[in-house]
Protein backbone atom coordinates (compact mmCIF):
# COMPACT_ATOMS: atom_id res chain seq x y z
CA UNK A 1 0.00 0.00 0.00
CA UNK A 2 1.74 3.71 -1.11
CA UNK A 3 2.32 6.14 1.58
CA UNK A 4 -0.99 8.22 0.14
CA UNK A 5 -3.62 5.46 0.79
CA UNK A 6 -2.29 4.30 3.99
CA UNK A 7 -2.60 8.40 4.90
CA UNK A 8 -6.21 7.65 3.78
CA UNK A 9 -6.29 5.24 5.27
CA UNK A 10 -5.49 6.11 8.72
CA UNK A 11 -7.66 9.49 8.46
CA UNK A 12 -10.82 7.38 7.41
CA UNK A 13 -10.26 4.89 10.73
CA UNK A 14 -10.12 8.35 12.55
CA UNK A 15 -12.55 10.02 11.38
CA UNK A 16 -14.80 6.71 12.09
CA UNK A 17 -13.81 6.70 15.73
CA UNK A 18 -14.24 10.02 16.44
CA UNK A 19 -17.90 9.89 14.81
CA UNK A 20 -18.71 6.58 16.66
CA UNK A 21 -17.20 7.95 20.06
CA UNK A 22 -18.18 11.45 19.71
CA UNK A 23 -21.45 11.47 17.85
CA UNK A 24 -23.92 11.43 20.68
CA UNK A 25 -22.43 14.07 22.66
CA UNK A 26 -22.23 16.42 19.13
CA UNK A 27 -25.87 15.10 18.67
CA UNK A 28 -26.61 15.78 22.79
CA UNK A 29 -25.04 19.61 22.42
CA UNK A 30 -26.98 20.50 19.49
CA UNK A 31 -30.06 19.81 20.48
CA UNK A 32 -29.43 21.01 24.07
CA UNK A 33 -27.99 24.00 22.51
CA UNK A 34 -31.45 25.01 20.85
CA UNK A 35 -31.50 23.15 17.29
CA UNK A 36 -34.85 21.76 16.99
CA UNK A 37 -35.27 17.48 16.79
CA UNK A 38 -36.20 17.62 13.50
CA UNK A 39 -32.71 19.49 12.50
CA UNK A 40 -30.27 18.19 14.49
CA UNK A 41 -29.02 15.25 12.31
CA UNK A 42 -28.57 18.27 9.55
CA UNK A 43 -26.20 20.03 12.05
CA UNK A 44 -25.14 17.32 13.03
CA UNK A 45 -23.46 16.26 9.73
CA UNK A 46 -22.42 20.07 9.72
CA UNK A 47 -20.04 19.54 12.43
CA UNK A 48 -18.53 16.19 11.50
CA UNK A 49 -17.98 17.68 7.65
CA UNK A 50 -16.26 20.73 9.41
CA UNK A 51 -14.36 17.79 11.43
CA UNK A 52 -13.54 15.89 8.25
CA UNK A 53 -12.45 18.84 6.93
CA UNK A 54 -9.98 19.68 9.48
CA UNK A 55 -9.12 16.26 10.40
CA UNK A 56 -5.40 16.56 9.74
CA UNK A 57 -5.39 19.92 11.54
CA UNK A 58 -7.08 17.95 14.79
CA UNK A 59 -4.54 17.25 17.53
CA UNK A 60 -5.08 13.24 18.37
CA UNK A 61 -7.25 13.73 21.64
CA UNK A 62 -8.48 16.54 20.31
CA UNK A 63 -11.39 15.11 18.42
CA UNK A 64 -14.26 15.76 21.84
CA UNK A 65 -13.32 19.39 22.56
CA UNK A 66 -12.98 20.27 18.54
CA UNK A 67 -16.37 18.64 18.09
CA UNK A 68 -17.97 20.48 20.63
CA UNK A 69 -16.42 23.71 20.10
CA UNK A 70 -17.27 23.36 16.29
CA UNK A 71 -21.14 21.77 17.29
CA UNK A 72 -21.67 25.34 19.81
CA UNK A 73 -20.82 27.28 16.73
CA UNK A 74 -23.06 25.43 14.29
CA UNK A 75 -25.98 25.59 16.80
CA UNK A 76 -25.66 29.15 16.84
CA UNK A 77 -26.27 29.39 13.59
CA UNK A 78 -29.18 27.17 13.34
CA UNK A 79 -30.53 29.77 16.41
CA UNK A 80 -29.74 32.72 14.43
CA UNK A 81 -31.61 31.58 11.06
CA UNK A 82 -34.58 30.06 13.35
CA UNK A 83 -35.04 33.39 14.97
CA UNK A 84 -34.69 35.40 11.28
CA UNK A 85 -37.38 32.92 9.68
CA UNK A 86 -39.55 32.65 12.82
CA UNK A 87 -41.87 35.20 14.11
CA UNK A 88 -44.10 32.92 15.99
CA UNK A 89 -43.18 30.42 18.62
CA UNK A 90 -43.14 26.35 17.58
CA UNK A 91 -46.85 25.61 18.46
CA UNK A 92 -45.01 22.90 20.11
CA UNK A 93 -44.00 25.04 22.60
CA UNK A 94 -46.38 26.95 22.57
CA UNK A 95 -48.51 24.56 23.78
CA UNK A 96 -46.55 23.57 26.52
CA UNK A 97 -46.45 27.29 27.56
CA UNK A 98 -50.16 28.16 27.92
CA UNK A 99 -50.97 24.44 28.94
CA UNK A 100 -53.99 25.17 31.71
CA UNK A 101 -53.15 21.55 33.26
CA UNK A 102 -50.42 21.85 35.73
CA UNK A 103 -49.13 18.45 36.47
CA UNK A 104 -47.57 16.78 40.04
CA UNK A 105 -44.37 15.99 40.11
CA UNK A 106 -45.08 11.98 39.83
CA UNK A 107 -46.68 13.03 37.10
CA UNK A 108 -45.00 14.92 35.23
CA UNK A 109 -44.62 14.05 31.87
CA UNK A 110 -40.88 14.19 30.29
CA UNK A 111 -41.91 14.86 26.62
CA UNK A 112 -43.41 18.26 28.28
CA UNK A 113 -40.70 18.79 30.55
CA UNK A 114 -38.36 18.46 28.02
CA UNK A 115 -40.06 21.11 25.71
CA UNK A 116 -40.05 23.42 29.26
CA UNK A 117 -36.51 23.01 29.05
CA UNK A 118 -36.06 24.38 25.74
CA UNK A 119 -38.72 27.52 26.52
CA UNK A 120 -36.13 28.48 29.68
CA UNK A 121 -32.88 27.31 27.74
CA UNK A 122 -33.99 30.09 25.26
CA UNK A 123 -34.43 32.67 27.73
CA UNK A 124 -30.41 32.72 27.76
CA UNK A 125 -28.02 34.43 26.02
CA UNK A 126 -26.03 31.99 23.54
CA UNK A 127 -22.57 32.63 24.93
CA UNK A 128 -24.43 32.01 28.64
CA UNK A 129 -26.20 29.18 27.60
CA UNK A 130 -23.26 27.16 25.84
CA UNK A 131 -21.65 27.43 29.28
CA UNK A 132 -25.03 26.45 31.28
CA UNK A 133 -25.16 23.52 28.93
CA UNK A 134 -21.63 22.36 28.98
CA UNK A 135 -21.50 22.60 32.68
CA UNK A 136 -25.04 21.37 34.13
CA UNK A 137 -26.51 19.04 30.93
CA UNK A 138 -22.71 17.65 30.02
CA UNK A 139 -21.22 17.97 33.26
CA UNK A 140 -18.42 19.12 31.84
CA UNK A 141 -15.93 20.78 34.14
CA UNK A 142 -15.30 24.78 34.10
CA UNK A 143 -11.76 24.15 32.91
CA UNK A 144 -12.39 22.29 30.51
CA UNK A 145 -15.05 24.28 29.02
CA UNK A 146 -12.99 27.08 29.30
CA UNK A 147 -10.51 24.91 27.02
CA UNK A 148 -12.80 24.30 24.34
CA UNK A 149 -14.33 27.71 23.98
CA UNK A 150 -10.78 29.39 24.47
CA UNK A 151 -12.38 31.11 27.33
CA UNK A 152 -10.57 32.74 30.36
CA UNK A 153 -11.35 30.78 33.75
CA UNK A 154 -13.45 33.55 35.31
CA UNK A 155 -15.32 34.37 32.20
CA UNK A 156 -16.61 30.62 32.68
CA UNK A 157 -17.65 31.50 36.14
CA UNK A 158 -19.15 34.49 35.91
CA UNK A 159 -20.82 34.04 32.21
CA UNK A 160 -22.47 30.76 34.32
CA UNK A 161 -23.27 32.11 37.14
CA UNK A 162 -25.38 34.42 35.29
CA UNK A 163 -27.37 31.27 33.31
CA UNK A 164 -27.85 29.93 36.55
CA UNK A 165 -29.80 33.05 37.52
CA UNK A 166 -32.02 33.18 34.32
CA UNK A 167 -32.23 29.85 34.31
CA UNK A 168 -33.57 29.78 37.94
CA UNK A 169 -35.96 32.85 36.97
CA UNK A 170 -37.21 30.93 34.26
CA UNK A 171 -38.15 27.81 35.67
CA UNK A 172 -40.02 28.71 38.35
CA UNK A 173 -42.47 30.36 35.74
CA UNK A 174 -43.53 27.10 35.24
CA UNK A 175 -43.19 26.30 39.02
CA UNK A 176 -47.38 25.41 39.19
CA UNK A 177 -45.97 22.58 36.70
CA UNK A 178 -44.65 20.65 39.67
CA UNK A 179 -47.17 21.28 42.09
CA UNK A 180 -50.07 19.04 42.87
CA UNK A 181 -53.75 21.16 41.11
CA UNK B 1 -11.06 27.47 40.81
CA UNK B 2 -13.80 24.81 42.26
CA UNK B 3 -16.89 24.07 40.05
CA UNK B 4 -19.90 24.82 41.75
CA UNK B 5 -22.45 21.85 42.74
CA UNK B 6 -24.74 21.19 39.30
CA UNK B 7 -28.35 22.46 39.72
CA UNK B 8 -29.85 19.03 39.39
CA UNK B 9 -28.78 18.22 42.61
CA UNK B 10 -28.32 21.53 44.33
CA UNK B 11 -31.25 23.88 43.70
CA UNK B 12 -33.83 24.68 46.06
CA UNK B 13 -36.87 24.66 43.43
CA UNK B 14 -37.90 21.25 41.81
CA UNK B 15 -39.24 22.39 38.78
CA UNK B 16 -35.21 23.51 37.76
CA UNK B 17 -34.71 19.56 38.87
CA UNK B 18 -37.44 18.07 37.08
CA UNK B 19 -36.19 20.43 33.62
CA UNK B 20 -32.80 19.25 34.00
CA UNK B 21 -33.38 15.93 34.34
CA UNK B 22 -35.69 15.83 31.32
CA UNK B 23 -32.79 16.20 29.03
CA UNK B 24 -31.55 12.98 30.26
CA UNK B 25 -34.04 11.24 27.35
CA UNK B 26 -31.52 13.11 24.48
CA UNK B 27 -30.43 11.33 22.24
CA UNK B 28 -30.14 10.22 18.47
CA UNK B 29 -32.04 8.21 16.35
CA UNK B 30 -31.15 4.74 16.08
CA UNK B 31 -28.34 4.55 12.87
CA UNK B 32 -27.62 7.84 12.64
CA UNK B 33 -23.92 7.84 13.44
CA UNK B 34 -24.01 5.15 10.78
CA UNK B 35 -26.05 7.32 8.20
CA UNK B 36 -23.89 10.32 8.89
CA UNK B 37 -20.57 8.14 8.96
CA UNK B 38 -22.06 6.92 4.99
CA UNK B 39 -22.52 10.49 4.27
CA UNK B 40 -19.22 11.14 4.72
CA UNK B 41 -18.16 7.96 2.55
CA UNK B 42 -16.86 6.90 5.72
CA UNK B 43 -19.19 4.09 6.60
CA UNK B 44 -17.97 0.44 7.23
CA UNK B 45 -18.71 -2.01 4.04
CA UNK B 46 -21.75 -2.72 5.05
CA UNK B 47 -23.24 0.35 6.00
CA UNK B 48 -21.69 2.32 2.64
CA UNK B 49 -23.38 -0.35 0.68
CA UNK B 50 -26.96 -0.31 2.38
CA UNK B 51 -27.22 3.02 2.35
CA UNK B 52 -25.69 2.72 -1.80
CA UNK B 53 -29.15 0.33 -2.01
CA UNK B 54 -31.30 2.72 -0.21
CA UNK B 55 -30.63 5.15 -2.54
CA UNK B 56 -29.86 3.42 -5.61
CA UNK B 57 -26.34 3.95 -5.74
CA UNK B 58 -23.44 0.83 -5.64
CA UNK B 59 -19.78 1.91 -4.94
CA UNK B 60 -16.64 0.46 -5.35
CA UNK B 61 -14.48 1.49 -2.71
CA UNK B 62 -17.21 3.72 -0.97
CA UNK B 63 -17.36 6.17 -4.01
CA UNK B 64 -17.06 4.88 -7.76
CA UNK B 65 -19.66 3.89 -10.07
CA UNK B 66 -19.38 1.16 -11.49
CA UNK B 67 -21.77 0.74 -14.18
CA UNK B 68 -25.06 2.72 -15.76
CA UNK B 69 -28.46 1.04 -17.15
CA UNK B 70 -30.70 4.09 -18.08
CA UNK B 71 -34.15 4.00 -18.22
CA UNK B 72 -36.27 6.15 -19.77
CA UNK B 73 -39.83 6.93 -19.58
CA UNK B 74 -40.90 9.15 -22.20
CA UNK B 75 -44.53 10.52 -22.43
CA UNK B 76 -45.54 8.86 -19.47
CA UNK B 77 -47.56 11.12 -17.21
CA UNK B 78 -47.99 10.41 -13.59
CA UNK B 79 -49.69 12.37 -10.62
CA UNK B 80 -47.17 12.37 -7.83
CA UNK B 81 -48.16 14.09 -4.58
CA UNK B 82 -49.73 16.55 -6.73
CA UNK B 83 -47.69 17.28 -9.75
CA UNK B 84 -47.45 15.48 -12.72
CA UNK B 85 -44.19 14.04 -13.83
CA UNK B 86 -44.23 14.15 -17.65
CA UNK B 87 -40.92 12.66 -18.63
CA UNK B 88 -37.88 11.80 -16.94
CA UNK B 89 -34.94 9.75 -16.97
CA UNK B 90 -32.99 8.32 -14.99
CA UNK B 91 -29.85 6.12 -14.60
CA UNK B 92 -29.42 3.33 -11.34
CA UNK B 93 -26.20 1.16 -10.60
CA UNK B 94 -26.56 -1.85 -12.49
CA UNK B 95 -26.18 -3.61 -8.85
CA UNK B 96 -28.97 -1.91 -7.00
CA UNK B 97 -31.67 -1.67 -9.69
CA UNK B 98 -33.59 -4.41 -7.36
CA UNK B 99 -32.99 -2.29 -4.09
CA UNK B 100 -34.79 0.54 -5.87
CA UNK B 101 -37.83 -1.24 -7.16
CA UNK B 102 -38.39 -1.27 -3.14
CA UNK B 103 -37.72 2.20 -2.13
CA UNK B 104 -40.24 4.31 -0.42
CA UNK B 105 -43.29 5.40 -2.77
CA UNK B 106 -43.52 8.99 -3.30
CA UNK B 107 -46.12 9.56 -0.26
CA UNK B 108 -43.99 8.05 1.76
CA UNK B 109 -41.94 10.32 4.16
CA UNK B 110 -38.04 9.61 4.22
CA UNK B 111 -37.69 7.64 7.01
CA UNK B 112 -34.11 9.83 7.81
CA UNK B 113 -33.33 13.02 6.76
CA UNK B 114 -30.73 11.26 4.58
CA UNK B 115 -32.99 8.57 3.13
CA UNK B 116 -33.01 9.33 -0.33
CA UNK B 117 -36.15 9.86 -2.21
CA UNK B 118 -37.60 7.18 -4.40
CA UNK B 119 -36.87 7.88 -8.22
CA UNK B 120 -40.18 8.67 -8.96
CA UNK B 121 -39.86 11.87 -6.45
CA UNK B 122 -36.92 12.43 -7.36
CA UNK B 123 -37.79 13.14 -11.08
CA UNK B 124 -40.60 15.37 -9.78
CA UNK B 125 -38.37 17.52 -7.99
CA UNK B 126 -35.91 17.61 -11.07
CA UNK B 127 -38.73 19.08 -13.13
CA UNK B 128 -38.67 22.49 -11.09
CA UNK B 129 -35.27 22.16 -9.80
CA UNK B 130 -33.69 22.89 -13.05
CA UNK B 131 -34.94 26.01 -13.86
CA UNK B 132 -34.52 27.52 -10.47
CA UNK B 133 -30.55 26.57 -11.18
CA UNK B 134 -30.57 28.68 -13.98
CA UNK B 135 -32.41 31.50 -12.56
CA UNK B 136 -30.58 31.40 -9.34
CA UNK B 137 -26.92 30.80 -9.87
CA UNK B 138 -25.03 33.59 -9.88
CA UNK B 139 -22.22 32.25 -11.34
CA UNK B 140 -22.58 31.58 -15.50
CA UNK B 141 -22.69 27.95 -15.95
CA UNK B 142 -23.75 26.89 -19.43
CA UNK B 143 -26.62 25.31 -19.49
CA UNK B 144 -26.87 21.60 -20.96
CA UNK B 145 -27.55 22.40 -24.81
CA UNK B 146 -30.41 19.53 -24.75
CA UNK B 147 -32.37 21.02 -22.09
CA UNK B 148 -33.63 24.54 -21.48
CA UNK B 149 -33.58 25.28 -17.90
CA UNK B 150 -36.31 27.39 -17.93
CA UNK B 151 -38.71 24.99 -18.91
CA UNK B 152 -40.65 23.93 -16.06
CA UNK B 153 -41.33 20.31 -17.34
CA UNK B 154 -39.31 17.98 -19.75
CA UNK B 155 -40.97 17.22 -22.79
CA UNK B 156 -40.08 14.10 -24.16
CA UNK B 157 -38.66 14.81 -27.27
CA UNK B 158 -36.29 16.81 -24.84
CA UNK B 159 -35.03 14.80 -22.42
CA UNK B 160 -31.55 15.07 -22.33
CA UNK B 161 -29.33 12.02 -23.48
CA UNK B 162 -26.79 10.78 -20.99
CA UNK B 163 -23.37 12.51 -21.39
CA UNK B 164 -21.38 9.35 -20.93
CA UNK B 165 -18.38 10.87 -22.10
CA UNK B 166 -18.83 13.23 -18.83
CA UNK B 167 -17.07 11.77 -15.59
CA UNK B 168 -19.81 10.79 -13.18
CA UNK B 169 -20.17 12.59 -10.11
CA UNK B 170 -21.10 10.40 -6.95
CA UNK B 171 -24.10 12.19 -5.96
CA UNK B 172 -23.25 11.60 -1.93
CA UNK B 173 -19.98 13.16 -2.75
CA UNK B 174 -21.39 16.24 -4.45
CA UNK B 175 -23.96 16.74 -1.81
CA UNK B 176 -20.92 16.50 1.02
CA UNK B 177 -18.78 19.16 -0.92
CA UNK B 178 -22.12 21.54 -1.32
CA UNK B 179 -22.77 21.25 2.36
CA UNK B 180 -19.19 21.85 3.13
CA UNK B 181 -19.20 25.16 0.76
CA UNK B 182 -22.46 26.48 3.01
CA UNK B 183 -20.65 25.60 6.08
CA UNK B 184 -17.68 27.53 4.68
CA UNK B 185 -20.53 30.42 3.84
CA UNK B 186 -19.33 29.71 0.28
CA UNK B 187 -23.49 29.85 -1.58
CA UNK B 188 -22.43 30.42 -4.92
CA UNK B 189 -19.98 27.71 -4.78
CA UNK B 190 -22.66 25.19 -3.34
CA UNK B 191 -24.86 26.81 -6.23
CA UNK B 192 -22.47 25.94 -8.97
CA UNK B 193 -21.92 22.32 -7.32
CA UNK B 194 -25.69 21.81 -7.64
CA UNK B 195 -25.70 23.22 -10.69
CA UNK B 196 -23.27 20.45 -11.54
CA UNK B 197 -25.05 17.73 -9.53
CA UNK B 198 -28.51 18.36 -11.11
CA UNK B 199 -27.01 17.62 -14.99
CA UNK B 200 -26.00 13.81 -13.65
CA UNK B 201 -28.47 11.53 -14.57
CA UNK B 202 -27.41 10.26 -10.68
CA UNK B 203 -29.16 13.28 -9.35
CA UNK B 204 -32.21 12.20 -9.48
CA UNK B 205 -31.79 10.36 -6.26
CA UNK B 206 -31.06 13.14 -4.21
CA UNK B 207 -32.94 15.64 -5.73
CA UNK B 208 -34.79 16.25 -2.57
CA UNK B 209 -31.86 16.88 -0.42
CA UNK B 210 -30.45 18.56 -3.54
CA UNK B 211 -33.31 20.61 -3.42
CA UNK B 212 -33.16 21.45 0.36
CA UNK B 213 -29.60 22.69 -0.09
CA UNK B 214 -29.99 24.57 -3.12
CA UNK B 215 -32.90 26.58 -0.77
CA UNK B 216 -30.13 26.99 1.68
CA UNK B 217 -27.76 28.79 -0.61
CA UNK B 218 -30.25 31.07 -1.65
CA UNK B 219 -31.43 31.80 1.63
CA UNK B 220 -27.76 32.55 2.68
CA UNK B 221 -27.37 34.66 -0.49
CA UNK B 222 -30.70 36.54 0.86
CA UNK B 223 -32.24 35.38 -2.56
CA UNK B 224 -35.91 35.93 -2.26
CA UNK B 225 -36.57 33.32 -4.75
CA UNK B 226 -35.75 30.88 -2.18
CA UNK B 227 -39.86 31.36 -0.85
CA UNK B 228 -40.72 30.24 -4.11
CA UNK B 229 -38.33 27.02 -4.45
CA UNK B 230 -39.21 26.42 -0.91
CA UNK B 231 -42.95 26.29 -1.34
CA UNK B 232 -42.64 23.81 -4.60
CA UNK B 233 -40.58 22.08 -2.66
CA UNK B 234 -43.09 21.26 0.27
CA UNK B 235 -45.91 20.93 -2.59
CA UNK B 236 -44.12 18.15 -4.14
CA UNK B 237 -42.16 16.31 -1.02
CA UNK B 238 -45.16 17.39 1.34
CA UNK B 239 -44.11 14.58 3.84
CA UNK B 240 -40.88 14.86 3.38
CA UNK B 241 -37.78 14.60 6.58
CA UNK B 242 -36.87 18.32 5.81
CA UNK B 243 -40.47 19.79 5.65
CA UNK B 244 -40.35 20.85 9.06
CA UNK B 245 -36.94 22.74 8.46
CA UNK B 246 -38.16 24.22 5.15
CA UNK B 247 -40.86 25.82 6.59
CA UNK B 248 -39.02 27.18 9.76
CA UNK B 249 -36.45 28.30 7.47
CA UNK B 250 -38.52 30.32 5.34
CA UNK B 251 -41.19 31.35 8.14
CA UNK B 252 -43.64 29.28 6.01
CA UNK B 253 -46.51 28.00 7.47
Amino acid sequence: MSAPETQRGSRADRLRGAISEHYELVWRVLRRLGVSESLVEDAAQQVLIVFANRIDDIRIGAERAFMVATATRVAADFRRKRTRSREELDPELLGALSSPAPLADEQIDRARARRLLDLVLDEMPTELRTIFVLFELEGMTMAAIAEVLNLRAGTVASRLRRARAIFEMAASKFSNFGQQQ
Amino acid sequence: MSDPIPLKVSSNRAISRILLDAAEGDRSAPGAAGRALSALGAGTGAVTAAVGARVGVTSSAGSHWLSLVVVKWLGLGLVVGGATLVSTEYAVGTLSSNSRTASSTPSTPSASPRAAPSAVASGVASSWSSPAATAVSPIAVPPPREVPRGSAKLQPSESPPLHTSQPTVNPLEALRRVRAELAAHDAPGALLELDTLERQPAAASVAEEAAVLRIDALLALGRADARGLGEKFLQSYPRSAYAERVRAELGLP
